[in-house]
């Protein structure tokens, strides 16, 4: 408690000192010339009297100085920097500024998605941008320019293996990682069970990851957010793009609803091989169909120079159905399954002052999983969801060039139907439906971004999280003693409280500038999780089911102090780092073996809880400018876990991984031709491999009718070794190759096309995605086998006009 | 439900994935004996024990490993202030089953007491093993008859049994139900031979009357018999584990090791409360 009146005097004393002078303000928008778009993490700076300020996420600036005449400067990577006269008497001005697209120098290319010394200069750490353009430089699996492929060749972040869209971050399970798509939560980021992220490219503005230091105004997750953005669409002139690859195509439409004042965005994508192969399926699998789509949708309207308001969409399903149509049964055996994520944001951007900045913000999103199956008069079918609905206001407050201020509040009503299991055999039903649960989650924030001088930079911060489990609902009341159901229920009304948790969230980061191009960076964050993902499997998959906590579910906690020194050379061509981090973890969950997901009775205590620890060193070297970019990455780490009903010793986790090594490298032979290349090494996965076996249950089976054959019975019992985790698979490597033509259009805004040429895994390595035994004692077979993604080639065309 | 996430994974890697033999090391593993043991109050012939080796899981073998020669020797104990004592002068010595090598029976007609503690204690290999097990107090079967519903989609009646049973007050009651139905013998030889329906201990219906129905319709003009047995922990705690095991899969699952309460090998030693009725299934 000291600690934390400590930390309120020194904001209370640094926001006191700052306030008490009498400054100007220049603030606006900064936008893109050519489509209307606010530009994030564009800059605004002063060079004569050393002031700045960055635009926030929705291009918004605030700079104070004192009452003069000023060399403005307005810059952003990529984009022509403008420099403007103003003159500031006694009154603050208000100063939107577009900034048009840099002429492409002959063969150069930036990998860049902010200004070029921010890895140095920003107090953030832990944190790397990405831009559209970088995205659809990388070779990726099928040609579909993905996030979260790319930001697993990123230290500190790894793939939960080949064609998965779950990923681990600093030693943190896939769900630890806050998802957002335009401030919405994504529950479950896949389609094709994972091959694919849910994020449409061309739909996207910008993508942030941050795995360390996590800010003030982030929370509900451990170890990282991967923050995606939406574009706002064109408001000066309609414009389409969009691409056609070997398994789906996608197409965005945006344009203006009035000019210069308000804009719209469309973009769907399909998947069509269900389409494509049915000509060529023989009848018997005819039935069978997969696919998955997507629609993203964004408008905003503004309407006064003080009030804007955003609107955006997302709605994505993957849809499979199987029916055996060579069955000779009038209900011939078949199942069906779809999922997908619903989000929908409103945001109302409004300006208080020129120096506070606020956005309110309403949210609605649901994950909902649905598997059915039937034979003859038998059926069956399994649900799951999970459904939010938030509003939260958060508030900048740019208190001068030294400083900026951000609070704000949310509240999130989270409704989890866990499963609901219906089973019609005949005339007869059985229901069984485990009962929903609600809950309501709180958080409150203020953060200070402060100079203190010209060489040493903090941003504190501090978060009250806050999880109340609600009623209605029906506990069953164990015996303390004995842990057995007493057989009495406990009974919860509407809204009336079942379980609170709360906790203080302290973060703090700093950055102390030794020269203008090094500087050394800490940070310290705790994190309070009060979600949880079930999940049996090591990656994302549709059937995990989200829960929450609970009497018997505690919220997870991690700790993560880390260091790092930033250096840059050459005028920033070079950009390199290394970071060390340690991340202590509390009631990091897991479930017993065997337990099943959609038929315990009570899941909530199938949860095994225990301690967990992440620690290691990323080291990262980056090209950003010229003909040959790219980076190299390199993790040194070591994650374990305390569960002791699972091993008595810590053990490795899946997501243990002692090396990683991901090279990225790009060359641009021309302004139509250019080539990337990805190589990526993994220490092999931790895992249990089997060890000995034997036979149970001896006995011939006489139950069959009389005229069968009876059966000899062999249960084949597997034997592990008691260390869990304690073997390795076989190290993961892998090469990608791409190339990328893009001849440029003649005319301004003609059709651009462009070609991307892909190949996964070149030198057709077998990484083990799994390992299992295929054992059939009856027809004498005993192999170890593994599954793994061969070289996969794709070919890719994109346009736009 | 393991299944459904198998199924996801194999339809979503059979779009790309390839299947290769993974040959790394494995761990090193030079077995143990495996003990598969019952006795019971009710059934001399299902009294018996089976002895076997395991092996390493590659091991190209895929044959049984019966072990013979054994010396086995069940003792009766009583429990007094918390503390087992074994009644040592009189030892049941358990012989080779003839030409059924591996099989170990006790004296013809020989029957474990209700209520009471056995150990089991064996020698073999130069190894010695032992066990402890209790028969519980048996529970009987209530009720057993049989539910004749109509089926829309065949058009027909089908019978489906139904069978209940009275679970004494107090936690700690474990079951089992088996089933044979009148065939190719009458009786089973052992407890595999039977069909185990299921094995659940009393948490949620302690102190209660609690009933079952199959799922799948019986056969009209089948005889069909239902063991009814109890056991102790550690006995059901082989079992719930021995199916977790047999439905755990899929690749990411938790490895799981079957329980044993064998001292110095594997597998289980097993003592049943056994309660039997036999129906036959008539058209109504």
């Amino acid at each position: 408690m000291k600690r934390l009146l400590c930390l309120i005097g020194i904001l209370a004393s640094i926001s006191s000192s700052v306030f008490a002078q009498k400054k100007l303000t220049i603030s606006g928008y900064v936008k893109d010339a050519q489509s209307g778009e606010a530009l994030i993490g564009a800059t605004v700076g002063i060079p004569a009297e050393g002031a700045g300020a960055t635009t926030n996420v929705y291009g918004f600036y605030s700079l104070s100085i004192d009452p003069g005449k000023y060399q403005v400067v307005y810059s952003y990577v990529g984009f022509e920097s403008r420099t403007i006269t103003i003159e500031l008497g006694n009154e603050s001005m208000k100063k939107d500024i577009e900034l048009s697209v840099q002429a492409v120098e002959a063969d150069a290319v930036i990998i860049q998605a902010e200004r070029a010394d921010k890895n140095v200069k920003s107090t953030e750490m832990s944190k790397v941008e990405l831009s559209k353009e970088m995205l659809q430089e990388i070779p990726v699996l099928f040609g579909e320019t993905d996030v979260i492929k790319t930001i697993q060749l990123l230290p500190g972040i790894q793939s939960t293996g080949d064609g998965n869209s779950g990923f681990y971050v600093r030693g943190g399970g896939p769900d630890q990682n806050l998802i957002l798509l335009d401030e919405a939560v994504v529950y479950n980021a896949s389609h094709l069970f994972g091959f694919f992220s849910v994020f449409s490219a061309d739909a996207i503005k910008n993508v942030t990851i941050t795995k360390g230091g996590i800010p003030a105004e982030y929370g509900g997750r451990l170890s990282s957010v991967l923050n995606v953005t939406l574009k706002e669409g064109n408001n000066k002139y309609f414009d389409a793009e969009g691409g056609v690859g070997i398994i789906s195509s996608r197409l965005l439409f945006e344009g203006p609803i009035i000019k210069n004042k308000s804009s719209f965005m469309v973009a769907g994508r399909r998947t069509y091989a269900d389409a494509l192969v049915q000509p060529f399926l023989n009848d018997d699998i005819k039935g069978n169909r997969y696919y998955f789509y997507d629609l993203n949708t964004k408008l905003n309207y503004t309407f006064s120079p003080k009030d804007r308001l955003l609107v955006s969409g997302y709605f994505g399903r993957d849809v499979f159905k199987f029916e055996d149509q060579g069955s000779a049964s009038e209900n011939p055996p078949q199942f069906n399954s779809d999922w997908g994520n619903t989000t929908l944001t409103a945001r109302w951007n409004h300006l208080f002052s020129d120096k506070l900045f606020a956005n309110t913000v309403f949210i609605y999103n649901d994950f909902n999983f649905t598997f059915g199956a039937g034979f003859n008069d038998f059926n069956f079918e399994v649900r799951s969801a999970i459904k939010d609905l938030t509003l939260k206001m958060d508030y900048q407050y740019f208190a001068g060039p030294e400083t900026d201020v951000k609070f704000g509040v949310s509240a999130i009503h989270h409704t989890f139907n866990p499963s609901a299991v219906d089973v019609n055999f005949g005339q007869d039903e059985i229901n069984v439906k485990a009962p929903d649960r609600l809950a309501l989650e709180y958080a409150t924030y203020a953060q200070i971004e402060h100079d203190l001088g010209s060489r040493l930079n903090i941003n504190a911060g501090l978060r009250f999280s806050a999880f109340n489990a609600i009623g209605p609902y029906r506990d069953p009341v164990y015996d303390q003693v004995t842990d057995q159901p007493t057989g009495d229920t406990a009974i919860y009304d509407n809204w009336e409280s079942i379980q609170w948790y709360q906790g203080l969230e302290p973060r703090f980061a700093a950055r102390y500038l030794i020269n203008t191009t090094t500087s050394l960076k800490g940070s310290f964050t705790k994190t309070n999780q009060y979600l949880h993902l079930a999940s049996v499997s090591g990656g994302t998959l549709p059937t995990d089911l989200w829960l929450p906590s609970s009497k018997y579910i505690k919220p997870q906690v991690a700790w993560q102090g880390a260091v790092g020194l930033f250096k840059n050379f050459t005028d920033n061509t070079y950009e390199t780092s290394i970071e060390m981090f340690y991340k202590p973890m509390q009631n990091q969950i897991d479930f017993a073996p065997g337990t099943n997901l959609f038929f315990a009775d009570n899941i909530d205590r199938s949860v095994l809880a225990g301690d967990g620890l992440a620690y290691g060193a990323e080291f990262f070297v980056k090209k950003a400018k010229g003909k040959f970019t790219g980076w190299i990455g390199y993790t040194w780490s070591k994650t374990t876990r305390t569960i002791l009903e699972l091993s008595p010793n810590p053990y490795f986790p899946r997501y243990d991984r002692r090396h990683d090594v991901s090279v990225l490298a790009s060359y641009r032979f021309n302004k139509a031709w250019s080539t990337s290349a990805v190589f990526v090494y993994a220490t092999g996965i931790a895992y249990t491999p089997s060890m000995g076996r034997f036979f149970g249950y001896l006995g011939i089976d006489f139950d069959g009718p009389a005229d069968l054959n009876p059966q000899v019975l062999l249960d084949v019992i597997t034997i592990y070794p008691d260390d869990f985790n304690n073997y390795r698979l076989r190290p993961y490597n892998r090469v990608d190759f791409s190339v990328n033509y893009k001849p440029q259009p003649k005319i301004e805004r003609a059709w651009s096309g462009s070609w991307n040429f892909s190949v996964f895994n070149a030198f057709n390595r077998k990484n083990p995605y799994f390992v299992y035994d295929d054992t059939n004692i009856e027809e004498g077979i005993n192999e170890r086998k593994m599954i793994y993604f061969p070289v996969i080639p794709s070919i890719t065309y994109n346009f736009k006009f | 439900m393991k299944r459904v996430h198998f199924l996801f994974l194999l339809v979503a890697l059979v779009v790309v994935a390839c299947n290769a033999p993974y040959d790394d090391d494995l761990p090193e593993y030079d077995g143990e004996i495996v003990v598969e043991a019952y006795l019971n109050q009710s059934i001399p012939l299902l009294n018996y024990c089976l002895l076997s080796r395991s092996v390493a899981y590659y091991n190209p073998n895929l044959d049984v490993e019966q072990v013979s020669e054994a010396s086995i020797y069940v003792y009766e104990g009583v429990e007094e202030n918390g503390e087992l004592t074994w009644d040592r002068d009189n030892g049941q010595k358990w012989e080779q089953f003839p030409q059924l090598l591996g099989a170990y029976v006790p004296a013809f007609g020989w029957a474990a007491k209700e209520n009471t503690f056995y150990l089991m204690e064996i020698e073999v290999e130069g190894k010695n093993l032992s066990a402890i097990t209790q028969v519980p107090k048996l529970v009987e079967i209530d009720t057993l008859f049989i539910d004749n519903r109509f089926n829309s989609v065949a058009d027909s009646v089908e019978p489906f049994e139904r069978l209940t049973f009275s679970d004494p007050k107090g936690f700690g009651n474990n079951y089992a139900l088996f089933r044979t139905r009148k065939g190719f013998f009458d009786n089973p030889l052992t407890w595999g031979s039977m069909r185990r329906i299921f094995t659940t201990d009393d948490e949620f219906f302690d102190g209660n009357s609690w009933g079952f129905s199959s799922f799948f319709p019986q056969t009209y003009g089948d005889t069909v018999t239902f063991y009814l047995a109890s056991m102790d922990k550690a006995s059901y705690r082989f079992w719930e584990s021995y199916d977790v095991s047999q439905n755990n899969g899929g690749p990411f699952s938790q490895p799981i090791n079957v329980e044993s309460n064998i001292e110095g090998g594997r597998g289980v030693f097993c003592g049943l409360a056994v309660d039997r009725r036999r129906i036959i299934i008539e058209k109504p």
